[in-house]
């Protein structure tokens, strides 16, 4: 209460800390773009429920993968070697907001129903840097 | 609610043996076992008034949280929302004590977590909620930040600690990629919940409403 003045006036320390926070999230942001585009297209989807893998599909084959557990469905569609959620019973439905998928290392999540759909590499596994010579479509 | 309020009509009047107020006499703290009748009246009154006002805190900012729940504001990524109910949490730490922040904060997230809300939801707004909670009140105590800053801080905390919790619930260190974005959100929707909590704070502080 004795302190309601103090709050009104955003002092420098206020908006030095704003910008220090904002300018090294938008920094790493810029990396991230830039590794982003650097990453290869993958060639597995592997689909994790709650830990535990659920199922790996390929993604040169064009398929429609339904995930049921106890947690709730998930519709998921390989498409031309792209992956995208195309429905799920969630409240809220971020993950088919997440768009489409394809390159090592991209995700799809659905928090709700703690669902993990990410892209990765047959031979090496999805946490090694990306070969993009590697990669013949 | 406002039953409550008229149910004492001797609200106003002085305590013939007492000094009609006390300063920073809040009406909570005090002995009832030594006072006299009249001054056990009086801060059983200030105690409902007390009740009341926290009671339409929390009121309040389950509006908000349902009034956010309703505006499509949604980039794909789980939490970055507006965060209209941290506006409760930032400006109520500068008129309110911090325990009585922390429990409108937790009786908000637990009502609207079981009136509108799955069973995970209410785990991941519980982390944001308390952490964001420690961080403001730190910055407030110790950084003598302004509710600006305390607010930028509160919401990337919120983020962060929202995001930590999706990392145990999901079982994978891998979604340490969206702190980046996370944290850019985080600061920006902080820092408009704090520009409104600095402009609505000399409003709500006004004594009229709180003695």
């Amino acid at each position: 209460m004795e302190k309601a003045g103090q709050s009104r006036s955003v002092k420098k320390r206020d908006i030095l800390l704003f910008l220090s926070i904002f300018l090294a999230g938008i920094a790493a942001l810029l990396i991230q773009i830039l590794v982003a585009s650097l990453k290869a297209p993958g060639d597995i989807l592997k689909i994790t429920v709650d830990g535990t893998v659920w199922g790996e599909y390929a993604l040169d084959e064009n398929t429609v993968i339904s995930v049921e557990t106890e947690l709730g469905m998930n519709r998921l569609v390989i498409a031309d070697g792209k992956v995208f959620m195309e429905e799920a019973d969630c409240p809220d439905h971020d993950c088919i907001r997440q768009g489409e998928i394809g390159k090592n290392g991209d995700m799809i999540i659905c928090l709700p129903h703690r669902l993990l759909a990410e892209i990765e590499q047959k031979d090496g596994g999805g946490d090694r840097e990306p070969i993009p010579d590697a990669v013949v479509q | 609610m406002n039953n409550t309020r008229n149910n004492n009509p001797q609200d106003n009047k002085p305590c013939a043996d007492m000094p009609a107020k006390r300063p920073g006499d809040s009406g909570l703290q005090g002995s009832p076992g030594r006072v006299s009748d009249c001054r056990r009246q009086k801060s059983a009154a200030a105690l409902a008034r007390k009740t009341a006002y926290l009671g339409m805190l929390t009121a309040l900012s389950m509006i908000f949280s349902y009034v956010e729940a309703l505006i499509p504001f949604n980039f794909g990524i789980p939490g970055i929302k507006l965060g209209l109910a941290n506006l409760m949490a930032a400006a109520g730490l500068w008129i309110l004590a911090p325990a009585q922040v922390f429990a409108v904060s937790m009786l908000r997230i637990l009502l609207t977590g079981f009136l509108f809300g799955s069973g995970v939801s209410i785990i991941y707004s519980l982390a944001g909620g308390v952490v964001s909670f420690a961080v403001m009140l730190l910055l407030k105590r110790f950084g003598s930040f302004s509710v600006f800053g305390a607010s930028v801080a509160g919401g990337v905390s919120h983020n962060a600690a929202q995001l930590s919790a999706a990392i145990l619930i999901m079982g994978t260190w891998k979604l340490v990629w969206y702190l980046p974005v996370l944290t850019v959100a985080g600061s920006l929707t902080g820092a408009l919940i704090g520009i409104a909590a600095a402009r609505v704070l000399p409003v709500i502080s006004r004594k009229s409403l709180l003695e």
